[in-house]
């Protein structure tokens, strides 16, 4: 029993890291039309910025987790203004491979910044955990899950009822269209960058006193989460929730009982296989249109 | 109002127009014809921005649009209903009017104003007021092209571009559309691309008329209807 | 562009809907105020400026002495750190060229300087008391990669500039991979991978190459040995990577059980970012002490799982990479770190039985100002190991150093006591350490 409840807090924790990385790279990818390669280490760029303010800055933990995301929207901003903005009339190839660049370069420049042996992130409850029939799950794992559970509920609001989700869907469902009613497509795409490079700030901080903090930190799930946006077909933000969770899931639970050395590579097979029964994903009607 | 001086579109190596010097002046609505590939979408393309011109300058009371991107051209008033409506299809009736209102940039729109526009428009087009929460998916092609209109007006056009607003409608859907457009022309100058010459006449004081993206003929429409043989022969 | 902007500011908007919207105010000089744009960004830099001034604000009380400058060198001793180099005239120097990459200029995100700063402090040693051969030595470091082509082209890079002798990689895979082409130079290489199918009579080994570290089962059977025998683990646990390194760790784990039951044993990814399941594993089974063969980066997730998961009180066992003192400076806090031992090859921060290992700390130490591992005393020995071979041949011909390498036996060095060739392995030293209060002691050496 403990065992299924370890496996199910870590499939809810994973799940929701996912849901965090997909949501930001699923804002970018509908108001934009590229898929952002960097979103992982923009995570793990978060995750660094907040250590380096605990540490060297000797800010409050609360502080430097406020401070990594106002300054990762800002990065966001500057990635956006200097490695998308003036080739985003080039074909989506040459896009997606400069936020690959991008990517390599936010990790050289960690790992020169501040070198590569993995650290200890602190979190607020001092690594406590919650007692549950036997099993015990770390505060904050339910920090992680219950912050994704509002961000999420946030961003959908926010895409669903704000003038700059309006634009952002308008832009998603057509772009020609959309500049053609006004929408303004610079501010929009600049905003989304830094919503997303601030969600990806939010997941590292988060993310990172659950494990080890090494430069990798975000890539990895950022695979899992492009598996998740794929497995619901790109581009429904509430779905891709269920995709998370359902990677998670596979991951820790199947994976808990079903050839547990295998299970990295579990969010893959469960996007193949679910790809090769509905192509377009679980509810996806878009898909191969782009990316 | 608007004036549009040498202007050259290319395709790739296709060179879709030519040259071509246009005008609309305040008041007017002026159509611009031609047959099928003449290079009609392509000249209005190019003045709202949706493509960049090879040559040529487009002017907007006077001033040049300059290197300004589709939507900043957009929000300047040159508004564009394009071909094939484009209705934006994950969005509702409603959102669509109410995110073309973007278009109306810094030019005037609180939120009065906002709400006001969208009153006209659902004024305008009483249909769309039942069909406020559907998705543009599931619109017909008569709603869809009254939301596309609709939209335009959302961003309070100083110049309205229309491209083939009757194609694929029923003549009972065409003639709605039409009346339509016949109260806007009140307000804004039109410059409308139409197939259906007779309608065109109908509605504009002059009109353009292209073949293989150069200008082969132009006139007051009351001339053009005039000589249909004539206009016929470039129509086809 | 501005002038079309000022002038549909001002005018009363024409066409659609102009009769709506009549200018509520008459406006001032749009040229004069900001433009809203202007404003919001305003708004925009104030609200992060204030954002960021609140956090500072915030700042915890500076403890701030703690960052006292580490002590600057203490004035160089003017006593030569080695042995005067033997009086033979060689017709060019000897030229080393490590296949390591530093921190700062390496593929390999993983890369610490340990290694070539051992070598680089050996070869100014050497300089200092005459260089070998009448010349002094030449020392460079070329990256090399783990992956494809990259492999083969820093090879190439390294015998372009015509090495005496290789030192490193430090990674079995490069090593693995580099095996066709070291028997085809015929360079001596003196390679730091722990793998042990580079034995020269394993599957993979060359006449050519010499491990300067153990092997890596059997610092696993000496972790198994010290677990039961030192430590009195009744039951024990086995956490791996699924790597070739995990298998060796199981092999050396499973030869030095001696009887001990094995009650858990779990393989991961190396890339496994929650082994939660696996570490209460490890409890329920009643593992009284665990062997953790990993990677530096699951090693640092499972110490802190291993506090949450309340095992605390077990024995934390992992291989040579827990005694980095990279390893222990990033995981910060040295509590979490006061159950876990590792298995190093050598310990020179904690070596009471020979002084010299002590005093050759303190200089690399004051040199580099960062605490040496085993890495950084094993490529210092292997460059003092070449000197010796060189200097005893009377020449730095290839075959005669491969020789001289294959006959080694009783080199006195700083990492081990007694090098001496067994199999292409020119140490078997296992040296086991816990830490205590963030430091890394010495509990037990298992001598060649
Ligand atoms: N995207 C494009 N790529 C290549 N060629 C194009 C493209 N769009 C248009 N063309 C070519 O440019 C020419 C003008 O096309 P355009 O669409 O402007 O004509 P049109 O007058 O609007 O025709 P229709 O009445 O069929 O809508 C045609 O020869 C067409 O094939
Ligand atoms: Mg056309």
């Amino acid at each position: 029993m403990s065992g299924f409840v370890t496996a199910v807090a870590s499939a809810l924790t994973q799940g929701s890291v996912i849901a965090l990385i997909a949501l930001g790279f699923l804002l970018i990818y509908r108001a934009t039309g590229v898929v952002n390669f960097a979103q992982g280490d923009l995570v793990t760029l978060g995750a660094y910025i907040s250590y380096w303010a605990y540490h060297d800055l000797e800010l409050t933990l609360l502080s430097s987790w406020l401070i990594a995301v106002v300054a990762m929207f800002v990065i966001g901003i500057v990635l956006e203004r200097f490695a998308y903005a003036p080739i985003r009339h080039r074909s989506e190839h040459t896009v997606v491979i400069a936020t690959l660049g991008a990517a390599l370069v936010i990790r050289a420049t960690i790992a020169i910044w501040q070198d590569t042996s993995p650290k200890f992130a602190p979190d607020p409850f001092h690594g406590d955990v919650w007692q549950l029939a036997g099993a015990r799950v770390p505060y904050q794992n339910l920090l992680v899950i219950a912050t994704t559970v509002v961000v999420v509920t946030a961003i959908l609001l926010l895409v669903g009822h704000t003038p700059f989700g309006r634009s952002v869907r308008a832009l998603a469902a057509d772009r020609a269209a959309a500049s053609l009613v006004g929408v303004r497509v610079t501010r929009t795409s600049m905003l989304a960058f830094g919503l997303s490079a601030a969600l990806a700030g939010l997941a590292g901080v988060l993310v990172a006193p659950t494990q080890a903090l090494t430069v990798d930190l975000g890539f990895g799930p950022m695979l899992f989460a492009f598996a998740a946006a794929v497995l619901v077909g790109l581009g429904r933000i509430g779905a891709v929730l269920l995709g998370a969770v359902a990677i998670g899931f596979a991951q820790y639970v199947v994976g808990r009982y079903v050839a547990p050395d295998y299970r990295e590579a579990y969010p893959f097979v469960l996007m193949l296989a679910v790809l090769a029964i509905r192509p377009r994903g679980l509810f996806g009607e878009q898909v191969g249109r782009r990316v | 109002m608007l004036r549009v001086e040498g202007l050259t579109v290319h395709h790739g190596p296709v060179a879709a127009v030519v040259g071509l010097d246009l005008e609309v002046r305040p008041g007017e609505a002026v159509a611009l014809l031609g047959a099928n590939g003449a290079g009609k979408t392509s000249t209005l393309a190019a003045i709202s921005r949706l493509v960049a011109a090879t040559s040529g300058t487009v002017r907007l009371d006077g001033r040049p649009l300059g290197r300004r991107g589709a939507d900043q051209v957009a929000r300047l008033g040159l508004l564009h209903v394009p071909e094939g409506r484009r209705v934006f299809s994950t969005l509702t009736v409603h959102e669509n009017l109410l995110v073309a209102g973007s278009a109306r940039g810094r030019r005037g729109g609180g939120r009065r104003a906002g709400r006001a526009l969208l009153d006209e428009v659902y004024d305008l087009f009483p249909m769309l007021a039942a069909l406020r929460d559907r998705p543009g998916w599931a619109l017909s092609g008569g709603e869809a092209q009254m939301v596309a209109i609709g939209r335009a007006l959302m961003g309070m056009p100083r110049v309205l571009l229309l491209d083939e607003p009757s194609l694929g409608l029923a003549p009972t859907v065409v003639d709605a559309v039409y009346a339509a457009l016949a109260r806007i022309r009140e307000r804004v100058p039109l410059l409308l691309v139409e197939q259906d010459s007779a309608r065109a006449f109908e509605l504009c004081d002059r009109a353009y008329v292209l073949r293989s993206g150069r200008l082969a003929l132009a006139g007051t429409a009351a001339g053009l209807r005039g000589t249909p043989k004539l206009v016929a022969a470039y129509l086809t | 562009m501005s002038e079309l902007r000022r002038s549909t500011g001002r005018t009363q908007p024409a066409g659609w809907a102009g009769r709506l919207l009549r200018p509520s105010t008459t406006r001032s000089e749009p040229s004069l105020r900001p433009t809203p744009r202007a404003r919001r960004l305003a708004a925009v830099s104030l609200a992060t400026a204030a954002t960021l001034l609140v956090a500072v604000g915030c700042s915890r009380d500076t403890a701030g002495d703690d960052l006292a400058p580490a002590s600057s060198a203490s004035p160089a001793s003017t006593a030569a750190a080695i042995a005067p180099s033997k009086k033979f005239t060689l017709p060019a120097p000897v030229k080393l060229v490590a296949l390591i990459g530093d921190k700062t200029n390496s593929k390999d995100p993983n890369a610490i300087n340990d290694f070539n700063d051992g070598a680089r402090l050996a070869v100014e040693d050497i300089n200092a008391v005459g260089g070998i051969g009448g010349h002094p030595v030449e020392f460079a470091a070329v990256d090399t990669s783990p992956t494809g082509q990259d492999v083969d082209n820093s090879f190439n890079l390294a015998l372009e500039q015509k090495p005496t002798a290789l030192l490193g990689p430090v990674s079995s895979t490069t090593a693995l991979a580099l095996l066709a082409r070291i028997n085809q130079a015929g360079v001596p290489i003196l390679q730091n991978s722990t793998d042990g199918r580079l034995a020269t009579d394993g599957p993979s080994g060359s006449p050519w190459m010499f491990g300067t570290r153990p092997r890596n089962d059997t610092s696993a059977q000496r972790a198994t040995e010290f677990a039961t025998s030192v430590l009195g683990a009744k039951k024990l646990g086995l956490l791996r990577v699924d790597t070739a390194f995990g298998q060796q760790g199981e092999t050396g784990v499973k030869a030095g059980l001696a009887g001990t039951p094995l009650v858990s044993d779990k393989s991961f990814a190396y890339n496994a970012t929650d082994l939660t399941g696996e570490v209460s594993s490890m409890a329920q089974a009643g593992a009284q002490a665990v062997i953790d063969w990993g990677t530096p980066n699951t090693l640092a997730l499972t110490v802190k799982t291993f506090a949450q998961q309340g095992l605390r009180d077990v024995p934390h066992i992992g291989p040579g990479s827990v005694g980095f003192s990279s390893f222990a400076t990033g995981v910060g806090d040295p509590a979490l770190l006061d159950n876990v031992y590792g298995a190093v090859d050598c310990n020179p921060q904690d070596d009471p039985s020979r002084p010299q290992v002590g005093a050759w700390f303190d200089r690399f130490k004051a040199k580099y100002g960062y605490t040496p591992s085993y890495g950084s005393a094993e490529l210092y020995d292997s460059v003092l190991i070449l000197r010796e071979v060189i200097e005893k041949a009377g020449s730095a011909d290839p075959a005669a150093i491969r020789d001289g390498l294959k006959s080694l036996s009783g080199f006195a060095g700083i990492c081990s006591a007694s090098y001496a060739n067994k199999d292409g392995f020119l140490i078997s030293q296992v040296v086991m350490g816990r830490y205590q209060n963030g430091v890394f002691k010495t509990q037990k050496v298992y001598a060649d």
